[in-house]
């Protein structure tokens, strides 16, 4: 029983500390390099987002390396939690999610339980481009992806497109 | 089993065996391991992300080269066609610098790096169009579709790679399973012959551990209960007695001896007298649990009941029906079997297992001497007898050794002259200024085992005696000795009738050694050798009490005898009973038809002289004659009787 406590308390610690590497930020309006995320409601219903319409939900800041750049970059964007929220798939088992170049992934729910993945629509301050993997970008910080046993290389999408409940 | 056990025993089996288990462990684990090894080569240098890059690669550069083939079709490139471009390029951008980080974890590949090269080759081309707002478009459309070619080839040729790499590793997969299977297919061999072994072990151990604990439990009931009847043995009795004296118990002592168990033993054999054995211990177990007590064999056919009271009229009562049971008749082999039981009681003896047991033991006796079948309680009166019994013990040697040891003589007379031709020695003790009869101390030396010294004493004393009277008198008398039966059984008493003869000079064929069979002379091999040589010494044997007890007729056939002696018994009666008198002829038959000489003992009338005198009886010997009488008085009323007129008896 000590032994199953001490490793909730260890979880909560974790994501405490990971939460505190994605702080709440205020983004000042940018021009973003044109892209659009959609989102396939329960019901099927398709919302349209902008990297601006995006960054109407609550946005942060991480600063992290990815498996791409070995130097720390600054991350803002909005929590892919917060974005299923707001559509209704926060309780889905699986989203499918699918990139510009037609690249598709499928991501249980226990990954952005366990990791908190931003979806990135800027990097260093900078509007989020194509061949830095943009416009927008799924980021786990590193620490966080590193030791997560359900998190992988392949939930990490960039120019990601779509997403939809599986 | 035996041997396998005995080689685990070695410690140089079980060590090797440990290494042997240890060593196979580790080169199982080292080939599965140097398989996955190899396995993890192969996949560092493929795996599916590098070949979808190659893949998508192709895709991305189709994508670029038919934007440029459609615009170049079109002679212009419209701005949505431009930005496609541009996205496309990015496209190929990311993918070419994804290809390049994957291929720099992954290991070099020649093949890759050429791949890389030609699109970095295809992607500065692309840039340039950028640069150049598309401006020659034939140009631009030729080039990259020949950058194109060359990329898809590069890539082609990376791809082909990759497959052979696929096909390497599901190969080196494959034969990993199958190094695996072997593996673990001999592990579950090596395991299950362990298990079995193991099991085999095990039950092996459990079945002598069950053995040796059956036979730890037999030990145990050997050692305090009497294999045949299952009761306690002397071993815990002695154990149970002791510890309830010490602990002040109330306590009532019987022992019992069966009358008759020889006889049912001799006749019927060991089987029915182990039957008798078993229904005696039966009847004194049943007897002794109502009251709480314990039961037990001590040997042979002696038993005991250990009963936690002290009161006189209960143990009477177990007593009685111990005897009551004990006489009830068993069926063995279709036949009637009986024997009864005396029983010596005694109670606490204050705390002394020993002395008890000496009283009950007393007791016993007196059961035995009042005529068996009965029990007899140890009180004052047994109590004295018993003391003045250790007394007379406690006297013997002494009295062996300073004369006190005397005998008298009974003359034995020829019935055809009425002349006195031998005598009878009898011992006597004189103790304390008082004759002590026979009966009253020979008993106590045969217990005692001071027979053998009362016998030889008197056999040397009698012979000088009548040697030297003979000598002195010109008389040929002759003397008979009787001899307990436990001389028998060696060959001692040869030697010690040759010594008494060389001393006293006396001629052998004047002395006469008489026996008499009882139930303890039990090896007839050995006593016959001992008679036979005295025999051929020229002494005579005789047969004494013939016709009582244990003397028998098939003792006659089986012994070398010179006469018997008829005992009083068949006598007694012969005047006034036909049947005794019948008997006694047909005694006397067998005896001369035997060749035997006989003596007819207990002849106390003229009556009796006259009848065993007509049934042809040559010699006779009884109170008629003369009773026992000191040595000197006897041997001079015979020389007067030898000088007398032989018709006093012969009318």
């Amino acid at each position: 029983m000590q032994k199953l406590l001490a490793v909730i308390a260890a979880f909560i610690t974790a994501t405490n500390a990971w939460a505190e590497a994605l702080e709440p930020v205020e983004l000042t309006p940018i021009n973003h390099i044109p892209a659009e995320l959609v989102i396939a409601g329960p019901d099927g219903q398709e919302t349209r987002y902008s990297p601006a319409t995006l960054e109407e939900l609550t946005t942060y800041r991480l600063r992290t390396t990815t498996p791409w750049r070995s130097d720390p970059a600054e991350f803002d964007g909005i929590l892919l939690s917060d974005l299923l929220r707001a559509n209704g798939l926060e309780e889905v088992a699986e989203i499918r999610v699918t990139a510009e170049n037609d690249y598709a992934t499928v991501i249980p729910r226990a990954v952005w339980e366990d990791v908190p993945v931003l979806i990135a629509t800027r990097v260093d301050g900078q509007p989020h481009s194509r061949r830095e993997r943009g416009p927008i970008q799924f980021v786990i910080p590193m620490e966080a992806y590193s030791s997560s046993t359900v998190a992988k290389e392949s939930h990490l999408v960039w120019m990601a497109a779509r997403i939809e409940p599986r | 089993m035996d041997r396998i056990s005995a080689a685990f025993l070695r410690r140089g089996v079980v060590f090797g065996c440990v290494i042997a288990i240890v060593g196979t462990c580790l080169f199982a684990g080292y080939y599965v391991q140097a398989t996955v090894n190899q396995l993890q080569l192969t996949h560092r240098s493929f795996n599916d992300r590098q070949l979808r890059n190659g893949y998508v690669a192709l895709s991305d550069v189709q994508r670029l080269v038919l934007i440029m083939q459609n615009a170049n079709g079109q002679r212009r490139m419209t701005p949505e066609a431009a930005e496609d471009f541009r996205v496309a390029a990015d496209f190929l951008y990311v993918r070419t610098d994804t290809f390049q980080r994957v291929q720099i974890t992954g290991g070099a590949m020649e093949t890759a790096n050429d791949a890389i090269a030609a699109l970095r080759h295809i992607q500065a081309l692309a840039d340039d169009a950028i640069a150049t707002n598309f401006d020659d478009l034939p140009y631009l459309s030729e080039e990259l579709t020949r950058r194109a070619q060359s990329a898809r080839q590069a890539l082609v040729r990376y791809l082909d790679e990759m497959r052979q790499l696929q096909d390497q590793l599901l190969a080196r997969q494959s034969k990993a399973v199958a190094n695996q299977r072997t593996v673990i297919w001999v592990t579950l061999f090596g395991l299950s012959v362990l298990g079995i072994a193991a099991t085999m072990l095990l039950r092996w151990e459990v079945i002598a551990k069950r053995a040796r604990q059956a036979a730890e439990a037999r030990v145990n009931h050997l050692a305090f209960f009497d294999p045949l009847t299952g009761l306690p043995n002397r071993v815990q009795f002695q154990d149970r007695l002791s510890s309830a004296l010490a602990k002040g118990r109330k306590t009532g002592l019987l022992l019992i001896d069966l009358d008759g168990f020889k006889y049912v033993n001799d006749t019927h054999g060991h089987a029915a007298g182990d039957a008798i054995l078993c229904h005696v211990a039966s009847a004194i177990q049943s007897a002794s649990a109502l009251q709480s007590g314990l039961a037990a064999r001590l040997g042979g056919d002696e038993f005991a009941i250990i009963l936690p009271s002290d009161d006189l009229q209960l143990l009477k009562k177990v007593s009685e029906d111990v005897i009551d049971a004990i006489r009830t008749p068993v069926f063995h082999d279709g036949e009637k079997l009986q024997v009864a039981a005396s029983i010596g009681i005694a109670t606490d003896m204050e705390s002394d297992s020993d002395a008890l047991m000496r009283a009950a033991d007393f007791a016993l006796y007196a059961s035995k001497s009042d005529g068996k079948g009965r029990y007899t309680i140890y009180d004052g009166t047994l109590a004295r007898q018993f003391l003045e019994r250790r007394q007379m013990i406690e006297d013997l040697p002494a009295a062996i050794t300073n004369g006190d040891l005397d005998f008298f003589l009974q003359p034995k007379v020829n019935l055809q002259t009425g002349q006195v031709f031998g005598f009878e020695a009898l011992a006597r003790w004189r103790r304390n200024g008082v004759i002590v009869p026979p009966k009253e101390f020979i008993s106590v030396a045969e217990e005692s085992s001071q027979i053998s010294d009362i016998d030889c004493r008197l056999l040397r004393d009698a012979t000088q005696h009548l040697a030297r009277f003979n000598a002195e008198n010109g008389t040929a008398f002759s003397i008979s000795i009787n001899f307990s039966t436990i001389h028998f059984s060696s060959t001692k008493l040869v030697q010690i009738v040759s010594d008494a003869l060389n001393s006293s000079r006396l001629p052998p064929e004047l002395l006469t050694i008489e026996i008499t069979e009882t139930a303890e002379m039990h090896d007839w091999a050995r006593a016959k050798k001992t008679i036979e040589a005295i025999n051929q010494m020229g002494v005579r044997v005789s047969i004494d009490d013939f016709g009582t007890g244990f003397s028998s007729l098939a003792y006659l056939r089986r012994t070398f005898a010179d006469e018997v002696k008829i005992d009083r018994s068949l006598v007694t009666d012969i005047v006034t009973s036909d049947p005794s008198r019948f008997l006694l002829d047909a005694v006397l038959d067998i005896a001369r038809n035997l060749e035997l000489d006989v003596i007819v003992e207990g002849i106390e009338t003229r009556a009796q002289v006259d009848l065993i005198r007509a049934m042809g009886a040559k010699y006779a010997q009884g109170f008629y004659f003369g009773r026992p009488m000191p040595s000197d008085e006897a041997l001079a009323a015979a020389l007067a009787r030898n000088a007398g007129p032989s018709e006093s008896i012969a009318s």
